[in-house]
């Protein structure tokens, strides 16, 4: 459980990627409760526009939060051709709509580099790390600030 | 505390108490719970502790549940119990101190002493005494045994030969053992025959011990046993039932959707089965629920001792009364309520009533009363803390508050009576002059109001000085499963709390009743009572759709800590008890939403808190933009306790005013549907001719004739007669912080004087004498005056409706005495003779149900009639005015109803 609270260079283990717009981002595997399809949605009037509105997981709320919204993404999707991811943080389960959903990977210090400079700070606030992998790079979302309003 | 007795109410229903003259109250029963625990506990532990008589832990936690029992019949007053605990525990300190071994004969002897406290502790579940109890028999016996067997046994473990003192202990153990068996029966004659309440079950239940020796009487005691209270209950941790409660709330949601499937099905089997799902989740939820839910007396019973010990601390005598102790609340609200109730109970204590000498001079009985009180009442349940001290100062309260900067001066002198009380519930407002140990540590009553709050409460204080204070608080029953209407807005749906529903009002949109403009807010006319009006798809930020204006409006009242207001839904639809389920971190700051919960058919609901609607909507509406910035509390009570004004303008920088309640309507009328009839421009109104006076003419206002299509008319209707008055542009409906009015400046005519509205000051139109100078006397209506020749007294703390009031009475031709508070009233009674009284009811040093009252004990004043008029009308307190000896009791203002009153009083008088 200790790998939830690891950040940055000392993060290492398991995370459950998938795919918002061609990116490959994750979240430690551990925060990650279950993955379900497209549920009924409750729209919440007023609320922050990242917040696609609440689902009924077998009894409690959740509410579903569109990342691409969140970090800044174009908003592209139409009927239901998204997942949700169901993360626990703390006491509270937070839904996040992604595009697909890709392996779990490994990663570690090896792999690690700081999140890069260049990167709209808008989108690098949530950004914990990137990691290094076979053709491609992997970004690890600091789950605390996407959560936190 | 993790674990609670779950079943003191079944405990009650269940019949334990054998005795019928005798009902164990809370606190003992939570004694004789413990009591019993720690005698099995003990029990327990002295058998162990034979075979183990080294293990010093099991003498320690023997002792620890001596010492639990002796200080629990310490602090009930079971002083002969506590004695023989006492003497217990100090044996058992010797033993553990190693002065005193551990043999089986020891063992036997404290045996023996634990049986007796059991069956001290039954004769106190019995009788509820525990006279008798403290055994110094066995104690003496014991004593005089031990000190020689100890003494032997000390001076033995000097001597060379142990073996042969302890065979001497055991000689001198076992005579104290043969004595020990008289003793304990002779202990339970001397009980028995003694005269106490419900000796006579106890003679009986140990009647045959008596005679038969030992064995009977435990056989007596098992069979007692059996039907005790430590047999009735057990322990269940509170998280269990905590998730129980959960289990069953998602049950009760399941058994919902498997209705509404069934109610869909071919299937008459299906259908039974869930009509049978359905009752028999009702009744486990209504159980599971029922676990959770405690008397209050569990609380109030503990400021019984609170009282006592405060009482001789500050050396005020003061009687505490409890009243509905078995009103039932969930366990979690009572212990979120225990420690405000018990800082209220302090408050009263330490500022509420007065020393005894204080008292004898104020006329008082030195003995003040505090009464604590609960009941249900409307789904909540209401606790009262009365006391009958000094009341609340309103000067002090004032002079701290502008000493701590909480209010500002200007501010202060335009409050009324009601809004300085709720000062005091102001986050940094304390008014001891010293800090006592007893209230005043920094826990202040805003403490109080925010903790009532959060589980979904409410405090209210009222006081009169030299009477008293009365704060109430409102709790909700339960927090976890509530009763709530179903709306739908744009298709969605919504919940709102029941608690917060007043009435569901359906118009059709021909009907004339439909919603008033005021500049961009709406409002309703209610009953005489004039309500604004939301629109949830407004506040939510959906369309109105257009279609929906042809079809019925519906409108949901609701009462928001006080203030009432109508809610546009698009659909109304039943009620369902929902799972209140709080709202992800995302969505906190939304305070339109209470929370959210999962429907019947699975669907996710938001829950609307009705104040946070009302909040969420005055930040970008013109209504009570200005009373965002007021002290706390004055949402609440704005909308009872100052006067609503109708604010417009007319060709003057001013603005005007005209109180709301003299304003039968707002029309709009358009330019081409006035008429002259006689140089007089008027109106087809309502079947009728309206008259329109032009207000800017009237009050010799020069300016710019309006020139728009259509213009805006107060409609006011007088002596059975509409008026339209025309202004320029109507601004605004908003409450006036008080009543007051600024009469110097008055002196133009038709102004009846100013007023401090919304933060501005607001020139009050008397329309009355408008009226009158547009028409002169003699245009208007003949009418019979009742009047003349005749006194009125009229009695009213607010100069502004003593003014209308007079206006009134003297329009009837009456001889007009005025007084602002009963006192005044009652003094000028004397030296005037008076025709009729109309009379206010809350005004300060003394109200009108005390005038009415005074009035009424003088032989001569019998048949005098009195007119109560006021705000404070509802169906207790008119019945309360009739009571205090009112002829009629209306509510403020309307001069028709008045004048009626009035004129059929004077003329059965005459």
């Amino acid at each position: 459980m200790h790998a939830e609270k690891l950040k940055g260079e000392d993060l290492e283990g398991q995370v459950c990627g998938f795919k918002i717009a061609e990116d490959l981002f994750s979240v430690p595997v551990l925060s990650v409760q279950e993955v379900i399809k497209p549920q009924a949605l409750t729209k919440v009037p007023l609320a922050d526009a990242a917040v696609m509105g609440l689902i009924n997981l077998r009894g409690q709320i959740v509410t579903l939060i569109n990342l691409r919204t969140k970090l800044g993404m174009p908003d592209e999707y139409k009927d239901e051709n998204y997942m949700i991811v169901i993360v626990r943080e703390g006491d509270s389960l937070t839904a996040l709509m992604v595009d697909e959903i890709c392996d779990v990977q490994d990663i570690s210090a090896k792999t690690y580099e700081p999140p890069p400079e260049t990167l709209d700070p808008n989108f690098k606030k949530y950004v914990d790390s990137v990691h290094k992998l076979d053709g491609e790079l992997l970004i690890v979302l600091d789950l605390e600030k996407v959560l936190k309003n | 505390m993790s674990s609670l007795g779950v079943d003191k109410g079944l405990a009650l229903n269940n019949g334990v108490n054998v005795s019928e003259g005798f009902k164990v109250n809370e606190m003992v029963r939570e004694y004789l719970l413990e009591g019993f625990e720690e005698i099995s506990r003990i029990t327990d532990g002295l058998t162990k502790l034979e075979q183990d008589p080294s293990n010093s832990e099991i003498i320690n936690s023997v002792y620890r549940s001596m010492h639990t029992i002796k200080g629990a019949s310490a602090f009930l007053q079971f002083s002969e119990i506590e004695s023989f605990t006492h003497f217990v525990e100090n044996l058992l300190d010797e033993l553990r101190n190693e002065t005193l071994k551990v043999t089986p004969d020891i063992i036997d002897i404290l045996l023996k002493a634990v049986d007796h406290i059991t069956a001290a502790l039954n004769q106190v579940e019995l009788s509820g005494s525990d006279e008798g109890c403290a055994n110094e028999a066995f104690i003496n016996t014991v004593k005089k045994t031990l000190s020689g067997g100890v003494d032997e046994a000390s001076t033995a473990s000097e001597a060379p030969g142990p073996d042969s003192s302890l065979v001497e202990t055991s000689g001198t153990l076992d005579e104290l053992k043969a004595e020990l068996e008289k003793v304990d029966i002779q202990s339970v004659e001397s009980t028995a025959s003694q005269d106490l309440p419900g000796v006579a079950e106890l003679n009986k239940s140990f009647a045959p011990t008596v005679g038969d020796g030992k064995g009977e009487v435990e056989e007596a005691m098992t069979k007692h046993q059996e039907s005790s209270i430590s047999d009735s209950v057990i322990k269940v941790h509170v998280n269990l039932l905590d998730k129980m409660m959960n289990v069953v709330g998602e049950l009760v949601l399941n058994r919902n959707q498997i209705l509404q499937h069934s109610s869909l099905s071919d299937s008459p089997e299906l259908v039974r089965l869930a009509n049978e799902l359905n009752n028999i989740t009702s009744e486990l939820q209504t159980d599971i629920m029922a676990t959770r839910m405690q008397p209050i007396g569990s609380v109030l019973g503990k400021f019984e001792r609170l009282v006592r010990d405060l009482s001789r601390a500050t050396g005020k005598k003061v009687a505490l009364k409890l009243e509905g102790q078995d009103t039932e609340l969930d366990r979690t609200i009572i212990e979120a309520i225990k420690d405000p109730l018990t800082h209220l109970v302090r408050n009263s204590l330490d500022h509420g009533i007065e020393p005894p000498e204080q008292r004898a001079a104020s006329g008082k009985d030195p003995l003040g009363i505090l009464l604590v009180k609960a009941y249900h009442e409307g789904g909540q349940v209401t606790i009262e803390i009365r006391d009958d001290g000094s009341g609340l100062s309103s000067e002090k309260i004032l002079a701290k508050a502008l000493e701590k900067g909480l209010v500002t001066e200007e501010k202060a002198s335009e409050m009324s009576e009601n809004q300085i009380h709720h000062l005091v519930f102001t986050p940094g407002f304390s008014t001891a002059e010293k800090v006592t140990n007893i209230s005043g540590r920094g826990v202040g009553m805003d403490v109080v109001k925010t903790n009532i709050e959060k589980i979904g409460g409410q405090v209210d204080v009222s006081s009169v000085q030299g009477e008293g204070t009365t704060f109430k608080l409102k709790i909700p029953l339960t927090l976890a499963i509530i009763p709530a209407l179903v709306v739908r807005a744009n298709g969605e749906p919504f919940a709102i709390p029941q608690i917060n529903l007043v009435e569901l009002v359906r118009m059709d949109p021909s009907n004339s009743n439909q919603i008033e403009k005021v500049g961009s807010a709406e409002f309703l006319r209610l009953r005489g009572k004039l309500l604004p009006v939301l629109r949830l798809n407004k506040i939510l930020g959906y369309q109105e759709s257009l279609e929906k204006k042809s079809e019925d409006l519906n409108v949901v009242i609701l009462n928001a800590e006080g203030m009432v207001y109508g809610l546009v839904v698009d659909e109304i639809q039943d009620t369902q008890e929902i799972v209140v389920k709080p709202l992800g971190q995302h969505l906190k700051d939304l305070n339109v939403y209470a929370g959210a919960t999962i429907m019947g058919d699975g669907d996710v609901a938001l829950i609307l808190d009705a104040m946070g609607l009302v909040q969420g909507h005055t930040k970008d509406s013109d209504i009570g933009k200005e009373r965002d910035n007021e002290i706390s509390g004055e949402a609440s009570i704005g909308f009872h306790e100052g006067q609503e004004m109708i604010l417009f303008s007319l060709n003057s920088s001013a603005t005007f005013g005209v109180p709301l309640v003299l304003v039968n309507r707002l029309e709009e009328f358009k330019r081409d549907q006035v008429e002259l009839v006689g140089q007089r421009p008027v109106v087809q109104y309502r079947n009728t001719v309206m008259p329109i006076i032009n207000l800017n003419s009237s009050l010799n206002l020069e300016g710019e004739q309006n020139l728009n299509e259509a213009f805006s008319v107060l409609v006011i209707k007088n002596r059975n007669k509409y008026f339209g008055l025309m202004v320029n542009t109507v601004l605004d409906i908003q409450v006036s912080e008080s009543s007051e009015l600024d009469s110097n400046h008055g002196q133009q005519k038709g102004i009846l004087g100013s007023a401090f509205v919304g933060g501005a000051t607001v020139s009050v139109i008397d329309i009355f004498k408008v009226i009158e100078n547009s028409f002169g006397e003699e245009s208007l209506p003949p009418e019979v005056l009742c009047g003349v020749g005749k006194t009125a007294l009229v009695v009213d703390d607010s100069p502004f409706f003593r003014r209308i009031e007079i206006e009134a009475m003297k329009g009837q031709g009456f001889h007009v005495i005025e007084a602002s508070n009963g006192q005044e009233a009652l003094e000028k009674l004397q030296s005037n003779n008076v025709d009729i009284i109309l009379s206010d009811i809350e005004m300060p040093v003394m109200n009108g149900y005390d005038l009415a009252r005074q009035v009424r004990s003088q032989e001569e004043l019998q048949s005098l009639p009195m007119v109560a008029i006021t705000t404070k009308y509802d169906e207790k307190s008119k019945a309360e005015g009739e009571a205090s000896g009112f002829s009629v009791y209306l509510e403020k203002f309307n001069k028709e109803e008045v004048i009626e009153a009035v004129s059929r009083f004077i003329s059965q008088a005459s």
